[in-house]
């Protein structure tokens, strides 16, 4: 009862967050210089032209009214306009978020994973050469940025040794009839194992790519909090009891080092919306990032707003989620 | 530790196991296309990157890409050769009114659309009704001029002109013929009256035309792919490509990948010297030497201080180095003479050229009255972060005017930064280097698009010329119908830009892109190889029916 009232009150706030945010970014998209309607149409479009462009989108309004207009239609699903892809915002984000949303997730799945296990290794066998590998390894992985990753794994994948596809979501000539927007799960509805393959295949370099500075960090986290804990009396009397070291690591040591880890892994993941951007113009990948910072460049405003809106949902999301989490693995935060 | 190591090779042989149960690669096609390359057994596909999105309706897009995709998918009544001569193509002939104001065009017969179904004149004025209403893309053309088109029977099109438009013909190329009953099909809610949106939402992603290839797939950040159509009325030839595909793909690193993998037939024109000389050194790679009109400018801002002086604005054009840009920079670019490329119909081949030196540079500041206060007027030049070879122009003029005491600041903009920048003379830059490509090919096309004034504060205009005289002039030649004499005014409109010195004019700029000469017969880049004219036409260079694969 009080973890339900806790998420209520969260979500509560997560309101009017979402509210102001959008206040906030519909007035600097609406302040970035140049004219919009000229952005739209072309420099050579007619006077006409632009002039209906005004009008349609309310642009001749002064900002409060055309946030209000702006509002009504967003509560309806409704954003507007693309003015690149020409196109309802709504429709744009339909179909790159599902992209974006299933390489980032791909992405954590490794960063949980590699993270996690490499910092139990580590942890578990502190001062070994393993230990000094992963920490030293680990140490290119931070500082590396995934774009830099991202052109050496192509160059190697691709080109030195090809067996992974350079560009792209899918291998022209796969279709997979659109469910839910995420080919991974798409394809599986539809039993095309193909086309799961060649999904998953698409997905491991810039996911890898994504993934290892992630992965790097968790496992350094990971490692030290474990070795924290490791120290504790509890722990030492746990072990002395005879209770498996297995166990012992698993319950009283990992369990509360992961709190931590998962509030980190959990920013980096809702991160990688806006970061995935460099990942996404090198592999050619159709996601949300490339589209919000080539809204950005382009001056196409209601794209901005919903660009900026959905990161900052998947924010206040994972936000949330590492709320719950981290209450459940340490009861004192409910408190 | 030896427990941990048995985890691990445990670990390693599962990863193997599942990865190679994935199946084969998603690129095992092209690999395998690759190592056929020249058997005759590769798909026919011309892959080329471009930027995205692009519209490939003919009412709306208007950009090289977009211009290009129109010619592979569309018609219009008269098309560009190979070096630009405009040859009738769906019209068999046409008339012009003696007063100039009505042009009558008799259509080909037996043209089929994409659906089937027969092109008409009934389409044909369509489609340039619409364009008119429509007031984007390409409209700019001829909104000024035609005032309606009308089917006068099956066969026969009247062009209804609000005043004389002497390169009316020529602009032609720029029309695009719809299928008007497949529009009509397609409307949704819109402005248009009657005609709702006039088909823009249907054409975003399909077609309408009756052009040699036809859309099969649109991904609007992705990729478009389109097919050859079987009963294109000017048929095939054994080798020409099947399919073609504009890809979105910009990162240079990507594309050398592609290239080396056979994966991409042609890259876009906007690659540097560098990653053009790494590709041309990879086997059955080449790079075209295309001069398709476009100028490279350095576009001085006349209505703010110091460029706002004609004779600063000279000894600028004297700082210029052009020697070093079309040796080193733009390896084999011709120094332009004056703002028309030698590619058009009517550039004045006597016109006078700048050269580097530094003597006249100061004769001319000594003239300006800035020359007492050079330091309080620092002066900036902005250049396209797309386009990297455009810094080192930047750099060069830089040390020039540091040796006659000039500070010149270098800016790197976004492009769209570029285009909002030039909104008002206040918010544009000294000095702004733009080569905007143009539309038919006549000097008339160029010096309209770059010197009048009603194109004052687009992308194609960051001068601020707003000079009546010369605004007179262009309209006077446009509007004059006899091309000889039209041809003596465009020569007298370079003569008095030349005097008003508003631009560095630098070199003629080639379009340099990489392609697959080892499998790919590409006409127009043989053209350029040769040291020939190609079509001063946006887009033009990219119409693949004539490409063919090399046995």
């Amino acid at each position: 009862m009080k973890r339900l009232k806790y998420i209520l009150h969260r979500l509560l706030w997560s309101v009017f967050v979402l509210f102001g945010l959008s206040i906030l970014i519909f007035c600097i998209a609406r302040v970035i210089p140049g004219d919009a309607a000229t952005m739209a149409l072309g420099t050579r479009a007619t006077e006409e032209a632009k002039e209906l462009y005004r009008e349609q989108n309310h642009l001749n309004e002064p900002i409060p009214v055309q946030y209000v207009y702006w509002l009504k239609s967003a509560v309806q699903g409704d954003f507007g306009q693309s003015t690149q892809t020409r196109r309802a915002v709504s429709s744009d984000v339909a179909e790159f978020l599902p992209a974006t949303l299933e390489l980032i997730l791909f992405a954590a799945i490794l960063e949980i994973v590699g993270g996690l296990l490499l910092g139990v290794l580590c942890a578990r066998y502190a001062g070994s050469w393993f230990d000094n590998l992963i920490r030293v390894v680990s140490y290119v992985g931070i500082s590396v940025p995934a774009f830099v990753w991202a052109i050496l794994f192509m160059l190697t994948f691709s080109f030195l040794i090809p067996i992974l596809p350079t560009i792209g979501r899918i291998s022209a000539g796969i279709t997979v009839p659109p469910v839910t927007g995420f080919l991974l799960i798409d394809s599986l509805i539809a039993g095309n194992f193909q086309a799961f393959g060649d999904v998953l295949k698409h997905l491991i370099m810039p996911g890898t790519a994504l993934a290892l500075a992630g992965i790097a960090q968790s496992a350094r986290i990971t490692r030290g909090s474990m070795l924290e804990n490791v120290e504790k009396d509890y722990v030492g009397s746990e072990i002395a009891s005879g209770m498996p070291l297995r166990r012992v690591y698993a319950r009283y040591i990992l369990r509360p080092a992961a709190s931590p880890t998962v509030a980190i892994i959990a920013l980096d993941i809702a991160a990688m919306l806006g970061n995935a951007f460099l990942v996404e113009v090198i592999y050619s990948y159709p996601g949300i990032s490339k589209y919000g910072i080539n809204a950005i460049l382009n001056k196409d405003l209601n794209a901005i707003v919903a660009v900026v809106l959905v990161i900052g949902v998947t924010f206040l999301i994972v936000n949330i989620l590492v709320d719950i989490i981290s209450s459940v693995l340490d009861p004192r935060i409910r408190a | 530790m030896k427990k941990m190591g048995k985890r691990w090779l445990a670990l390693f042989l599962m990863s193997v196991m599942v990865f190679s149960s994935c199946g084969g690669n998603g690129g095992d096609e092209s690999k395998a296309e690759s190592a056929t390359a020249g058997t005759g057994d590769r798909e026919k596909i011309v892959r080329i990157t471009a930027s995205f999105p692009l519209q490939s309706d003919p009412a709306i897009g208007s950009n090289s890409v977009e211009a290009a995709v129109m010619f592979n998918i569309y018609d219009s009544l008269v098309f560009p050769d190979v070096d630009g001569t405009i040859v009738p193509h769906l019209a068999e002939k046409w008339d012009v009114s003696e007063d100039g104001m009505i042009y009558t065009f008799q259509i080909r017969k037996g043209v089929k659309f994409h659906d089937g179904s027969e092109m008409t004149a009934e389409d044909v004025a369509f489609s340039m009704n619409r364009l008119l209403a429509i007031g984007e893309g390409f409209s700019y053309l001829f909104v000024p001029y035609v005032k309606e088109a009308v089917a006068k029977d099956d066969t026969t099109v009247e062009f209804h002109m609000k005043q004389t438009f002497g390169p009316f013909v020529s602009a032609l190329v720029r029309m695009s013929v719809l299928n008007k009953d497949v529009v009509m099909a397609n409307l949704a809610e819109g402005p248009y009256g009657e005609f709702g949106d006039y088909g823009k939402a249907y054409l975003l992603t399909a077609d309408a035309g009756c052009g040699p290839y036809r859309i099969t797939e649109v991904s609007v950040s992705e990729k478009m792919t389109a097919e050859k159509f079987e009963d294109y009325y000017l048929g095939w030839g054994e080798n020409n490509p099947e399919k073609i595909q504009f890809v979105a793909v910009n990162d240079s690193a990507t594309i050398r990948t592609l290239m080396s993998n056979r994966e991409l037939e042609i890259t876009d024109e906007w690659q540097s010297m560098e990653n053009l000389n790494t590709l041309s050194a990879i086997d059955g790679i080449d790079v075209t030497n295309m001069y398709t009109g476009a100028v490279v400018n350095l576009e001085m801002n006349t209505k703010i201080a110091p460029t706002d002086d004609i004779h600063f604005r000279k000894a600028m054009s004297y700082l210029m180095d052009y020697a070093t840009v079309t040796s080193s920079i733009y390896p084999g670019a011709k120094q332009a003479k004056g703002p028309v490329s030698g590619a058009y119909l009517g550039r004045d081949e006597d016109l006078f050229q700048y050269s580097y030196d530094l003597e006249k540079a100061k004769e001319e500041l000594k003239k300006s009255p800035y020359y007492d206060q050079l330091s309080n007027y620092p002066i900036t030049i902005e250049w396209s972060a797309d386009v990297p070879d455009e810094e080192k122009i930047c750099l060069l003029l830089q040390q020039a005017c540091s040796q006659v005491g000039i500070t010149l600041n270098i800016q790197k903009s976004p492009f769209a930064t570029l285009i909002a920048n030039v909104a008002t003379p206040e918010t544009t830059s000294h000095i702004t280097i733009m080569y905007p490509s143009d539309s038919y090919n006549e000097a008339g096309s160029v010096l309209a698009l770059r010197y009048h004034s009603t194109t004052s504060g687009t992308f194609t205009q960051y001068e601020w010329l707003l000079n009546d005289d010369i605004d007179a002039a262009i309209e006077d030649s446009l509007q004059t119908l006899n091309q000889e004499e039209r041809m003596e005014k465009y020569k007298k409109i370079q003569q008095d830009l030349i005097e008003l010195c508003p631009t560095i004019w630098v070199c003629e700029w080639a379009e340099m892109r990489a392609y697959q000469s080892g499998y790919l017969y590409w006409p127009e880049a043989e053209q350029g190889k040769n040291g020939g004219t190609n079509a001063p036409i946006m887009g033009r260079s990219m119409y693949c029916r004539t490409m063919e694969f090399r046995n």
